[in-house]
């Protein structure tokens, strides 16, 4: 075979699958990436750019960091009784929402029939945490005393006042469905760090509350191989990972060995470089029939590590999620992205509030300490938050322990930490009722592009063309947020 | 990138300067590169320039230069600021990122020198048939498509391939145009078919084949985005599979495809429509809708319209129509305007923007009985009818009925009831019963009653007597009372205070009569209602019976004699419900105080029967009954007749029971008359406006339905959607032909002759073979011949009907083109590294359902029924789980149908399909991915559906061949793939036959475990580690990169 036939075949390889960089086939990526123009190949010599086996080729500004974590609270958390106090408003208890803040905005046709917006406060106490003093609830004691290491947001706000365009946008900078999440972006311009495991990952934690569609860890028209593929608590933890029963891990690779000289043959006959990707999916498939278990397996970890986390293996929560992030995260996964249900919470919002914090609070503290721990807090970007936050005023009645908060998008909280973010630093400020912002507010575009920053990315030159344009993450808009990098 | 512009610019590289071709060269250029500024969007234009229409182009600026001055490169602006070094000058400007290449520079300059020749878009253009082109090698060509082909390849100096081995073009072809393998006998037919014109009957036959429509219809179900469900929120059931199967049927009867338009899109608005062309229009109605509490009804609205116009104009036009909802397009000439005036068309169903339906179609709907329904339907209907005269007159009659029951009974008075068994009777006569002690602040009243007197309760006061052990859950006991209630509240209870409530109780709630019996609330307890709720303010009788079996069929209540239907919503009752309170008469323990009277209390120490019940009532009436007609007042007068009625009317009671009875089959066959989307029109219509930066809220400007001004106008007619369809289709028009012609190229040859084959518009991609595609374009529009120049001797000329996709999809799968070996040299692959020369024959992985219709075909497996509701096979346990949905599996056939049918949920779609690129269908999809991963690899190696598959092949081979292992081996390499292997290629099957036979010689449990996997069960004569050995041989062949390509 002549050189230009190979380089095609590398070109094709390079451009058309993710999380491939070795193969038993002979033609490794390592070995076609001296055949490659130096375009696909990256390294441009420019030391301030950093070539990466993604479509980018090579980063457009020094990382911070080289992966996300994102944890997605799903239901929309109430910023008001986590992260945002306001004294005002709890003094204003029962009375009604001046229409001076309310302004006439949008609500939704859930409280719009209510013929009065009744203020109410946080019932719970909120605490000053660390040496920065950040304020936060007192249902969060492990978010509390990481607060030195994280950057919380006091002012995100979102167009869409439901759940389902509102998550949509938070993943892809558009209401509508159909654009390709973050994950898939991340996955797609900065390629795979680990031959045997996808480089984007999503872990789903909770149950009740809105649902999950399987869109929002979507490729939309990017490759599918840039979807995110889910590691499930039930059943095998990625789909179809296990032999079928009676059929030994020897039984397979004998299997393979005859389908591959099979395979082979063929590619001797017809020459299509489809078959040698079909042998290199097979092989890899193969592999991650061993890297997967041994991923999942927390029975491994030490007794003192399930504690911090509160994880226990062989069971389906938030806790062990955090702690297979931080095992995706140290073997070179792109974006690990955990979704945890049920924090919509129209009516008897006290009690569900202490049962959700007690479900997340430790292990996302625990997250962030661990990652420190391992020096990996460095080069990973921790992001916590939900949709939206909720609404000053009550939803139904206000009884003695219990009420309710509406959608709120015009101004809600969200952290981040690590991977070059500004430790200790509240950002934004909001009204007295938590209702509108008051200075420096943060739309998604900005956090989208905030986000591509630390990795490296300038978000304007990160775009795809589909249907004759050019997209990007950010759509059209999108400020690096400054004051949030370290 | 596309190769074949790179081979463009090669070419032009010449030392005589060649003509430039504005459209190929020029227009590319400035639409990547100028129009976001200077092109058809108004808000972004800068000087003043417009770039995209010649008119606009060569206008005098607002400085006075011209950007464009043919022939005079010197005086044109526009070369003057692509040429100068000045930053601040250069054009494009740096910042907008997409800086001109030194040949494009050179390219531009040229062309303003030669004259800058304009052309508009080339398909805005409406297409004319070419002349077919001179070629050097005139005998390849089977009909004009080679041609065609045949001009572009020598152009290149590049030779088309052989034809393909007979065994692989027949399974290339079958697949194709069926979705299914051919099978061993089909091969063996074909192979020996050794008439000149086999392939052509072959192609025939599969034309003819119910499969066809299958296959061609799965293709537009991605188009019209249909699923089984809603697609947004909680994503609840929706039905369309009767449109689905019109598509099919559609396909299969070679429905002219202008004709398959118009009712797709206005079927309804057709004379006199069909039930078919009602269905027809599901199309529209596929987009996604929504149910989520607090969502904004308009908001909504607007997405389903917009999601209407965007697949209508990728679908039929190519274009990408969804960019102007917000903003003028950038670089095709469609205003938002434009958008709002097609978005009008679609505007003005009868639905809503947040339905709240999850588990049914949302209206506007038409049930579609099957011809069996329809005729039991009108039976049951019939009988409804019938039942409703029979009660009609048994209710005339009943004055005269009662009369003689009246007679009968002066002449033999009825038994009263029997007096066995009283434990307690209570009958208020003006004094309380020295048993009982008043708890009031005033004392008891009395007021008159049918028996006596009754005791009158105010809601606050109650009366006690002393606790009851007989009340107990092995006791039989019972109570009967006369009532008159005028709010809710207890009669008697013996019950302990909340939280547990131990104790009994009878109780009017909700207006209706009901009875506790709890050990502990709620977790043990019965507890019982009546369905219906009881009258105010009229004496009424009830009864309470219970056996003491602990259960709630052994509660009764009775209310005037008539034993009531109950509603159960507890019945766990474990524990006893005896307890030390007091018998309480008119509340429930501190609650529940009833307000109204109370009469004749007695409590049996026995279970009370039906006659019993009718009995103790009729001591309330018999007063009445004893006078004369006239004396009676008018209430009496109709107490009477009610109990008559209620109780003696026998006649009168079995027509109302009739008639219920009717009534509830006639529901029952509605309800399973399935139903599906259709559209309907508004009378008058909505109003359409132009929504300003595609807010909803944010209302511009009125429009009227419409078209874009580039394209041909409407032609005569109302302003309807019938009109647009049929100015899609008509022949005027430009794109839909272009644009169906080259989505069934791409579906057979991988790409489309244009590759962006859902862009038409100057951002797309120039076609590989621009007069290949008017000539496919205008003869799939007009019909007409499709012969090369020369044709080849004994064939017959092929011919086209106008808008028949069958003639087309013959004439390019009965192409030279088509019919070529797929083998790839290595100088093919750098010449033509994408095959779009066509330098071979198309060799492309399956569609996802075909790869899993592949396997149930080769294993024997399959079930292929054409049409009907979605099936759920198996998946893996979790998939639905981020929604609120329940996944119930099928079982038995419904397993084996094809992927086609398979339920298709947008939010959590079936597993291995969504692994192989089968997309949600939230939007309409024009092009699916081919992408190549491990999770496809582990899908054939282990889903179950996949491993069942194998094992089903194995018993079919072992069935046949039971003798001889070479042969099996053979027969299931053939089975798979239709060829006969290759004594290399049976020896590797041999040797892991033998591999796996060793294994599961010493591990019998490991091949039991492997053979009972998928829920069709193995043959009890099968030898299991026989079965088993052989079951994964065949999963190596299942997971062949032969077996999933075509």
């Amino acid at each position: 075979m002549n050189p230009s036939y190979l380089q095609g075949e590398a070109e094709r390889i390079l451009t058309r699958r993710t999380f491939l960089t070795r193969s038993s086939t002979g033609l490794g990526a390592m070995a076609l990436a001296s055949l490659l123009p130096a375009h696909l190949r990256g390294a441009s010599g420019n030391p301030t750019t950093q070539a990466v086996p993604g479509a980018l080729k090579a980063l457009h500004l020094p990382p911070k960091a080289k992966r996300v974590i994102y944890l997605f609270q799903s239901g929309a958390p109430s910023h008001l009784d986590l992260f945002d106090p306001k004294p005002k408003l709890k003094e204003m208890t029962g009375q009604e929402l001046p229409p001076s803040v309310r302004r006439g905005q949008r609500i939704t046709g859930m409280t719009a029939g209510q013929s009065v917006l009744k203020c109410v406060g946080s019932p719970f106490e909120f605490k000053k945490y660390g040496k920065s003093g950040m304020e936060i609830t007192s249902l969060m004691p492990n978010i509390g005393a990481v607060a030195d290491d994280i950057s919380l947001i006091r002012t995100m706000h979102v167009d869409a006042i439901n759940h389902d365009p509102a998550v949509t946008f938070f993943g892809t900078g558009n209401q509508q469905p159909g654009r390709p999440t973050m994950g898939s972006w991340i996955a797609y311009g900065l390629g795979s760090e680990n031959a045997n495991l996808p480089s984007y990952v999503v872990l789903v934690s909770g149950s009740g509350g809105q649902s999950l569609q399987a869109r929002y860890w979507g490729n939309g028209f990017l490759s599918a191989n840039y979807q995110g593929v889910q590691l499930r608590s039930q059943g095998d933890p990625v789909l179809y990972v296990s032999n079928p029963p009676g059929m030994s891990g020897d039984s397979r690779r004998q299997l393979l060995d005859a389908m591959q000289t099979l395979n082979r043959k063929r590619l001797g006959i017809l020459g299509d470089p489809d078959i040698a990707s079909h042998i290199d999916s097979y092989e890899l498939a193969f592999r991650m029939q061993t890297s997967v278990p041994e991923l999942v397996d927390l029975s491994t970890e030490p007794e003192s590590v399930l504690k911090l986390y509160g994880a226990q293996p062989g069971k389906s929560s938030f806790a062990n999620n955090c702690l297979l992030a931080r095992r995706l995260a140290e073997r070179g996964v792109r974006f690990i992205q955990l979704c945890h249900r049920d924090w919509d919470h129209h009516g008897g919002l006290p009690d569900g509030i202490k049962a959700q914090t007690r479900n997340t609070d430790q292990a996302s503290g625990a997250l962030i300490q661990d990652l420190k721990q391992r020096g990996l807090l460095d080069d990973t970007l921790v992001v916590w938050g939900g949709e939206f936050g909720r609404t000053a005023y009550s939803q139904g009645d206000i009884s003695a322990n219990s009420f309710g908060r509406d959608h709120h998008p015009r101004c809600f909280s969200l952290w981040m930490a690590g991977g070059g973010v500004k430790p200790g630093l509240v950002y934004g400020r909001t009204d007295d009722f938590g209702y509108n912002i008051v200075e420096d507010p943060v739309n998604v575009h900005d956090l989208h592009a905030t986000m591509l920053h630390l990795l490296g990315i300038e978000h304007t030159r990160f775009t795809h063309r589909f249907e004759g344009r050019d997209f990007r993450l950010t759509d059209i808009a999108g400020e690096v947020i400054k004051p949030l990098l370290a | 990138m596309s190769l074949c512009s790179v081979a463009l610019q090669a070419g032009t590289a010449p030392t005589l300067e060649p003509r430039v071709d504005f459209n190929r060269q020029i227009r590319p250029i400035l639409s990547e590169h100028c129009f976001a500024c200077h092109g058809p969007d108004e808000g972004k234009r800068k000087a003043g320039l417009r770039l995209d229409r010649q008119e606009d182009a060569f206008q005098t600026l607002k400085s006075g230069q011209h950007a464009l001055v043919a022939g005079q490169p010197e005086k044109s602006t526009l070369v003057e600021r692509i040429l100068t070094k000045d930053p601040d000058e250069i054009m494009p400007p740096p910042k907008h990122g997409k800086p001109l290449s030194p040949a494009q520079i050179e390219l531009l300059q040229q062309w303003v020198r030669q004259g800058a020749g304009w052309q508009q878009h080339w398909s805005f253009i409406v297409p004319t048939a070419p002349e077919l082109p001179r070629v050097q090698d005139g005998k390849w060509a089977r009909n004009a498509i080679d041609t065609f082909v045949m001009a572009r390849l020598e152009s290149e100096g590049l030779r088309p391939n052989p034809e393909a081995d007979s065994v692989s073009l027949q399974r290339r072809v079958t697949l194709d145009l069926t979705g299914l393998p051919p099978t061993v006998d089909e091969v063996d037919a074909f192979l020996a078919d050794k008439r000149s014109d086999a392939y052509e009957r072959l192609v025939d036959r599969l034309m003819d084949s119910q499969h066809y429509g299958e296959r061609v219809g799965q293709n537009w179900l991605d188009l019209a985005r249909y699923a089984d469900t809603s697609g947004y929120h909680f994503d609840g059931v929706r039905f369309m599979w009767l449109w689905r199967d019109w598509v099919i049927d559609a396909f299969n009867a070679d429905k002219p495809f202008d004709q398959f338009t118009v009712e797709q899109l206005a079927g309804d608005l057709l004379p006199n429509p069909s039930v078919s062309q009602r269905v027809a229009t599901g199309f529209v109605r596929n987009n996604m809708t929504n149910d989520e509490g607090g969502a904004d009804p308009d908001e909504y609205l607007n997405k389903y319209v917009v999601d209407r116009v965007n697949t209508v104009g990728a679908t039929f036009m190519g274009l990408t129509v969804g960019c102007t909802e917000c903003h003028d397009h950038k670089y095709d000439p469609i205003s938002t305007k434009e958008f709002y005036r097609l978005y009008a068309f679609f505007h003005n169903v009868p639905e809503k923007g947040l339905d709240r339906i999850r588990t049914d179609n949302p209206p506007p709907r038409l049930p579609v009985p099957t011809s069996d329904q329809a005729a039991r339907f009108v039976e049951a209907d019939f009988a409804l009818k019938d039942a409703e005269k029979t009660l009609q007159d048994r209710s005339n009659e009943l004055g005269e009925t009662q009369e003689k029951w009246e007679r009968e009974l002066g002449e033999r008075p009825p038994v009263l009831a029997s007096t066995h068994g009283v434990a307690v009777r209570w009958n208020f006569d003006g004094a309380l019963d020295p048993a009982v002690a008043w708890k009031g602040t005033n004392a008891p009243e009395f007021a008159d009653a049918r028996l006596g007197k009754a005791l009158k309760l105010d809601g606050k006061a109650h009366a006690e007597g002393v606790s009851r052990s007989d009340l107990g859950r092995t006791n039989a006991f019972a109570v009967s009372a006369w009532v008159r209630i005028q709010g809710d509240g207890a009669l008697l209870s013996q019950m302990e205070k909340g939280p547990g409530y131990r104790g009994v109780d009878l109780l009017i709630s909700d207006r209706r009569f009901q009875t506790h019996l709890i050990h502990a609330w709620p977790e043990d307890a019965i507890k019982v209602r009546t369905k219906e709720q009881l009258a105010q303010n009229q004496w009424l009788h009830v009864a309470m019976s219970y056996d003491g079996s602990a259960k709630a069929s052994g509660v009764q209540l009775f209310v005037n004699g008539v034993r009531k239907d109950l509603e159960t919503e507890k019945d766990q009752l474990k524990g006893s419900f005896a307890t030390q309170e007091p018998l309480r008469i008119g509340s429930r323990n501190g609650e529940s105080f009833l307000t109204g009277q109370l009469d004749d209390l007695r409590i049996y120490s026995r279970t009370l029967t039906a006659t019993e019940a009718v009995s103790l009532t009729f001591e309330g009436y018999a007063a009445i009954v004893a006078k004369s007609r006239g004396k009676r007042s008018d209430e009496e007068r109709n107490e009477v007749a009610r109990f008559y009625r209620e109780n003696h009317a026998v006649d009168f009671l079995r027509a109302e029971k009739a008639l219920a009875q009717a009534r509830r089959n006639k529901d029952a066959f509605y309800s399973k008359i399935p139903t599906t989307l259709i559209m309907e029109e508004l009378d008058p219509p909505r109003e359409t406006y132009v929504l300003v930066r595609g807010d909803f809220r944010t209302r511009g400007e009125r429009v009227q339905p419409g078209t874009p001004s580039f394209l041909p106008s409407l032609p005569a007619g109302p302003t309807n959607r019938l009109t647009l369809a049929r100015w899609l289709v008509s022949k005027e028009h430009p794109l839909t032909a272009r644009v169906t012609v080259n989505r069934y190229w791409s579906m057979l040859f991988g790409s489309g002759l244009v590759k962006t084959a859902n862009d038409f518009g100057s951002q797309g991609e120039w076609p590989s073979h621009p007069e290949l595609l008017d000539f496919l374009a205008v003869r799939f529009r007009d019909g007409g011949s499709g012969a090369a120049t020369t044709q080849r001797r004994g064939q017959k000329t092929p011919h086209l009907k106008p808008w028949s996709v069958k003639d087309q999809l013959r004439l390019m799968v009965t192409s030279a083109t088509y019919r070529q070996a797929a083998t790839a040299t290595p100088e093919k692959l750098t010449r033509d590294p994408y095959n779009r020369l066509f330098t071979r024959g198309p060799r492309l992985r399956l569609d996802a359902e075909y790869i899993r219709d592949n396997a149930l075909a080769v294993s024997g497996l399959l079930n292929s029924k054409i049409g009907g509701p979605s099936v759920k096979p198996y998946q893996p346990p979790g998939i639905w789980d981020g929604t609120d949905s329940v996944f119930v599996q099928d079982h038995g056939q419904d397993l084996y149908r094809r992927g086609m049918y398979v339920f298709w949920r947008r939010s959590a779609h079936y597993p291995s399909f969504a692994t192989f690129d089968a997309p949600n269908r939230e939007v309409c999809t024009f092009l699916r991915q081919r992408t190549q991963t491990p999770l496809q690899s582990l899908v054939l190696m282990n889903d179950p559906a996949f491993v069942e598959a194998a094992r089903g092949l194995a018993q079919r081979v072992l069935k046949e061949e039971p003798a001889n292992l070479d042969r099996r081996l053979i027969r299931a390499f053939r089975h798979t793939l239709g060829r006969k292997p290759q004594p290399d290629e049976v020896a590797v099957l041999r040797q892991t036959h033998e591999q796996q036979l060793a294994r599961f010689q010493a591990d019998p449990a490991a091949a039991k475990a492997l053979i009972a996997v998928g829920e069709s069960k193995a043959p009890e004569s099968a030898d299991p580690v026989a079965l088993a050995a052989m079951t994964a041989v065949a999963n190596v062949l299942l997971n062949l990169n032969e077996t999933i390509t075509k």
